[in-house]
């Protein structure tokens, strides 16, 4: 990895990532944020950077981002793209990798909502055995509601690394749902996705995170709250196999009257590991702060592993917090209700462990987005490519319902 | 009892306990076929084991003694597989489960049988259109199946809801374990009209409760006390008024 960071005439803002990244040092295996992650064998594979070349973005319903350079966008969205050699970079986030995506990325996407707006973005990784570097920065400005979706697809990128990640400025009183869903598999590219999002005063953002399949990913975010702001952090993960993966975060209070929520489920199978390793701080200038933080997780084999962390840090008397834990198997009343009403034993364990999931995704408010999710954690867990809708939506229910008898 | 009479359920010699603790101390009970049978008697006497040993709750362990249903000894199967020969317990604390949404849960039940039975599966609309009858004769409203399973339901919701359950699975054997409890009048009124809806000369019921006022909706054939682990005293339906007035301590041991 250090060869590829003696970069040739890098840009101002590699040369800042490059210093942040001395500082830091690269992940290692007694890295706090990476103890539980396999960072070792990522860290020392001789990779080769793959920096694609920009083209003309052409208008398409979806933003597409190919192995980092913007395919296509929505025209006429309130929505601009451009790539940006300076932005703002944080100064201080505890993830090296966060800065080693800024060193290795010649340019990065800069995506702009001027107005109220709902976009997909897909992230598509195409190329094997590469280390494929890229950052966004997405601005939301005042006032605005912008619902996000990312997904993410891995199509034939076999062994490569994708170390991507954004910074999400929200301005004042604007409201961003940021929804991340992303399969991998096994022998597929690791993702390890380092985020940072600035939420101005009265804004709220809304973070959704989908973690499935049996390959290898992180989430790593950093989340800032000036007063009055609030962030939703919502993380579901579903790993198999021997799938490593999870969320490592830390959410700060910096302002007052700011409330976080931050809630986690993971189910593991196999011999799959799984984390949850998030501190939220409350900072001596954010009285009358609340926050809540929980994280569940489901053991499915003796295999399985959870690495669950939830930590509070609060320097101020006037605040309300509360954080909790729990790993275990499933509700033993619950297997035994379904069963006896026929269901057999690995039906119900099943219907158990999609009710677990489902408390997450439908937490979404979008239909299409809600039962993709579903589709994607089912195609996971039960090697199905469609649920039947009827699990999930209310669609069916509520036509039948409303016809007369 | 008239040995004439086909029986069901054939409960023989049962020894059973909970966390080691025994409960059942050789129990004896016949439930006949098409017939309505009550179970009545002071906290503690074993009643809610005595279901849960029927249906093979986990907690339970028998220690011996035989449950023959249909003929069949059914101490070695597992709770699915009495569900699927038509044994179907009401819970008195139905359990919650958040995120099974309640029609998905209802019609996989259903299907389930419906397969065991060597029929087709029911589609959604299939199954909704006869759902929706069955809300309505329940007087349930339709959101209820909208929802998570019992999560958040009242307690005269979730026992509407085991009803529901009950007459979407028709099953032949019916244990309604402190169905009442919990229960106001309209509600009791609307549980006792479906319960004796179901009732076609084949079907059987076992209700446990602790008190007459549901006798007064549903007649029963059969009334038996159960006091320390045992069955200590079968009549009809006239026992239930000397229970009344004597209580269970006045009865002697048969």
């Amino acid at each position: 990895m250090t060869r590829l960071l003696n970069l040739l005439s890098p840009n101002e803002m590699q040369i800042e990532a490059l210093e942040k990244l001395k500082q830091l040092g690269l992940p290692t295996k007694k890295t706090e944020e990476y103890r539980y992650f396999d960072i070792k064998a990522l860290m020392s594979k001789k990779w080769d950077r793959y920096i694609g070349d920009e083209i003309d973005i052409k208008d398409g319903k979806d933003i597409i981002i190919q192995n980092g350079i913007v395919i296509s966008m929505p025209k006429n969205k309130g929505i601009t793209i451009e790539y940006v050699t300076k932005a703002d970079m944080d100064k201080n986030h505890f993830d090296p990798l966060y800065y080693l995506g800024y060193a290795l990325s010649k340019t990065n996407i800069k995506i702009h909502f001027s107005k109220n707006c709902d976009v997909i973005i897909r992230h598509i990784y195409s190329i094997a055995d590469k280390l494929i570097p890229y950052r966004t920065f997405l601005y939301i400005d005042d006032n605005v509601k912008a619902d996000i979706v990312e997904f993410t697809e891995d199509a034939n990128a076999d062994n490569s690394f994708v170390c991507s990640g954004s910074d999400i400025f929200v301005a004042k009183n604007a409201n961003v749902s940021l929804i991340k869903e992303q399969t991998t598999r096994k022998n597929g590219c690791v993702c390890i996705s380092s985020d940072r999002a600035h939420i101005k005063p009265n804004a709220t953002f809304n973070l959704h995170t989908f973690n499935f399949g049996d390959g290898e990913s992180l989430n790593l975010i950093k989340a800032e709250l000036q007063n009055e702001a609030h962030i939703n952090s919502y993380h579901l993960l579903f790993a198999k196999e021997n799938a490593n993966m999870g969320t490592v975060s830390k959410i700060i209070h910096k302002g007052k009257n700011s409330k976080s929520i931050q809630k986690s489920k993971n189910i593991l199978q196999d011999s799959a590991k799984g984390i949850f390793d998030a501190l939220i701080k409350i900072d001596n200038q954010a009285p009358k702060s609340t926050t809540n933080q929980n994280s569940q997780a489901i053991l499915l084999n003796d295999g399985a592993f959870m690495a669950s962390k939830p930590q509070l840090e609060i320097y101020i008397d006037d605040v309300e917090a509360g954080h909790g834990s729990t790993i275990g198997e499933l509700d033993a009343g619950q297997l035994f209700y379904l069963r006896s009403r026929g269901m057999e034993q690995n039906e119900a364990r099943k219907m158990l462990i999609l009710a677990f999931a489902n408390e997450m995704i439908d937490l979404i408010e979008e239909k299409d987005v809600k039962e993709t999710i579903h589709k994607s954690f089912d195609y996971v867990y039960r090697n199905k490519p469609q649920i039947e809708c009827i699990a999930t939506c209310h669609n069916c229910e509520e036509i039948m319902l409303k016809e007369k008898s | 009892m008239n040995k004439d009479k086909k029986i069901v359920l054939d409960i023989k010699n049962l020894y059973a306990s909970i966390a080691e603790k025994e409960i059942l101390k050789g129990l004896d009970l016949q439930i006949q076929e098409g017939k309505v049978h009550v179970i009545m008697g002071p906290n503690g006497a074993g009643k809610s084991t005595l279901s849960k040993t029927i249906v093979g709750h986990y907690d339970t362990e028998i220690k011996s003694g035989d449950i023959l249903y249909k003929n069949e000894n059914i101490v070695d199967l597992s709770p699915e597989e009495r569900a699927l020969k038509g044994i179907f317990m009401s819970f008195q604390n139905p359990i919650e489960v958040p995120g099974v949404n309640n029609a998905y849960f209802l019609r996989t039940a259903l299907n389930t049988k419906r397969k065991y039975l060597g029929l087709s599966e029911l589609n959604a609309a299939q199954f909704l259109r006869e759902l929706k009858k069955l809300l309505k004769e329940l007087g349930m409203k339709p959101e209820m199946i909208q929802r998570s399973l019992n999560q958040g339901f009242s307690g005269g919701e979730k026992k509407r809801n085991e009803i529901l359950q009950m007459m979407v699975l028709k099953p032949d054997f019916i244990i309604l374990d402190e169905i009442d409890s919990g229960l106001d009048i309209d509600a009791l009124r609307d549980v006792s009209e479906g319960i004796n809806k179901m009732k076609d000369g084949k079907r059987s019921f076992l209700i446990i409760t602790h008190y007459s006022r549901i006798l007064e909706y549903i007649k029963p054939d059969f009334v038996h006390v159960l006091k320390d682990g045992k069955i200590i005293k079968t009549g009809g339906a006239d026992l239930v008024a000397q229970l009344e007035e004597t209580g269970y301590e006045a009865l002697e041991e048969i």
